[in-house]
């Protein structure tokens, strides 16, 4: 489904994302995952054309991914790390604008306002909204047209239990109904929920890559069975001592 | 299609505000005060020349850069590009409107001055030619300033200076003139004085202001290029 090429981002000639291949599969959850500034969020805007690699290629289901190519963008959505809203609109012109935009009816609008419990608040601007509330927005506006793949950037970063539990379920729902999900984030038991895979990026390199439950398995039997958990591999491929 | 529907709804978002309908309608407003109280005083066509590119100048620069620099640095920018939306129709879908706006008001500034007469269907061609040209001006701006502070400071700047070198010109010995109608606001009273004015069309000066359109296009489309 998502296939990165020896994907390499340099800025001034520091590379960021550094010759980083691997793909992605259809219906999948892949947890991109690493420390601070490891290369995350570069990776997920060349994934979706804001950002150009300076060497490599991606491809997503079967398309190059590049700045013009309109249907690429009729099957993506992205969520972004910071809530990047139109402030001073409500909550329903915010969704009116992107609807509009993928040719999207009314009715889907209502529908996502339900799903994300929006549709009380709709006429709320906004600027009004606590954290939790631009982030249901947020993610509510990324599938409004049903993407086949939708990119998640630290969504469930600084809300309270309930809201991460809301999003999580949604995350799982619509996977279950097909959508590949490319999703970054720091919590670790996050991953071990809701990933298929993992790919772990520690200064711009690819540590680590494949299917979650094998991974973990991996790292037990190289500890003599010890009870590991993802946290505890987060930790030995950065360089910390396993505890 | 996407292209129409997003020019309609910026189009809505900017005649909601009652700032930007402020910047609207101001020129034309006080195009019929200033005219009014300075009746009797010669060069009247010239004056209302002014007060067109008066519009044109304001609209243009003030609504578009800032309204640009909002967009980007609230990076709802980034959002619209990973629509359906190209670069180059976010830029068409914020221009067009103000486009619009900017022909309004110039028209209302001829309107309210001189009523509905038959100078002003010749005057709609270089209305749209310089409105377009003061727009890209602000969408430059709007493109590379980064913050929205600095962008407002800018956009006044370029704008006042435009506007004021218009009544500067005349009053300076002859030779300078082949400076000064380099510039696009110059070239907008000239020509159009001299529509008013039944002396044809000023050529050279037309030339001038569509090579600022072609230059000015470029810029934008390499801007793209480098950042987006
Ligand atoms: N436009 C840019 N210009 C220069 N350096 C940049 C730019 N964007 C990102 N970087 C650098 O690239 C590195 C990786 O940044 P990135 O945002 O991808 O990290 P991340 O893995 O998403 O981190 P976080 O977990 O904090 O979100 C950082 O060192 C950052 O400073
Ligand atoms: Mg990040």
């Amino acid at each position: 489904m998502i296939e990165l090429k020896q994907v390499t981002k340099r800025f001034k000639n520091k590379a960021v994302v550094n010759n980083v291949s691997y793909s992605i599969k259809e219906g999948e959850i892949f947890g991109l995952i690493g420390p601070n500034g490891a290369g995350k969020t570069t990776s997920i805007r060349m994934m979706t054309a804001l950002l150009e690699p300076t060497e490599g290629e991606i491809y997503i289901n079967g398309m190059k991914v590049a700045k013009n190519n309109k249907k690429l963008f009729e099957q993506i959505g992205v969520v972004f790390e910071l809530p990047n809203l139109y402030r001073k609109s409500s909550i329903r012109k915010n969704l009116k604008i992107f609807a509009d935009l993928y040719g999207v009816k009314d009715s889907r609008i209502d529908e996502v306002m339900e799903d994300f419990q929006l549709t009380d608040k709709q006429d709320m601007r906004v600027e009004k909204l606590s954290k939790g509330w631009k982030q249901r927005v947020l993610i509510a506006r990324a599938v409004l047209h049903n993407p086949k793949v939708l990119f998640l950037d630290e969504p469930t970063s600084g809300l309270d239990p309930n809201t991460q539990e809301l999003i999580r379920r949604y995350i799982e729902k619509i996977n279950q109904n097909g959508t590949t999900i490319v999703i970054t984030t720091h919590d670790m038991n996050e991953v071990e929920r809701l990933c298929h895979s993992v790919g772990f990026m520690y200064q711009g390199n690819l540590a680590k890559k494949g299917n979650l439950k094998e991974i973990i398995q991996e790292y037990k039997e190289a500890n003599k069975g010890a009870d590991i958990s993802l946290a505890n591999i987060f930790a030995i491929i950065t360089g910390g001592e396993l505890s | 299609m996407v292209v129409l529907r997003q020019i309609k709804n910026e189009f809505k978002e900017l005649v909601v505000n009652p700032a930007i309908l402020g910047v609207i309608i101001l020129p034309i407003f006080m195009s019929k005060v200033v005219t009014y109280a300075m009746k009797g005083i010669e060069a009247g066509f010239l004056l209302l020349c002014v007060w067109i590119l008066f519009a044109e100048v304001m609209v243009g620069i003030m609504l578009t850069g800032p309204n640009l620099i909002e967009e980007r640095e609230s990076k709802t920018f980034d959002a619209l590009l990973c629509t359906p939306l190209t670069y180059g129709k976010i830029i068409v879908s914020k221009c067009v409107p103000i486009l619009i706006c900017s022909l309004f008001s110039q028209i209302m500034v001829f309107v309210v001055n001189e009523g509905i007469n038959s100078k002003l269907p010749s005057l709609l061609g270089i209305m749209l030619l310089g409105g377009t040209v003061f727009v890209e001006i602000g969408a430059i701006i709007g493109l590379l300033i980064e913050s929205s502070k600095t962008g407002s400071a800018i956009s006044a700047m370029v704008m006042v200076a435009l506007y004021l070198v218009v009544s500067v010109y005349p009053s300076l010995p002859k030779w300078t003139y082949s400076i000064f109608m380099i510039l696009p606001s110059v070239e907008v009273v000239e020509v159009m004085n001299a529509l008013i004015n039944s002396q044809g069309i000023l050529w050279k000066e037309v030339g001038l202001l569509s090579a600022w359109f072609v230059i000015l296009t470029g810029a934008i489309f390499f801007i793209g290029k480098k950042k987006y």
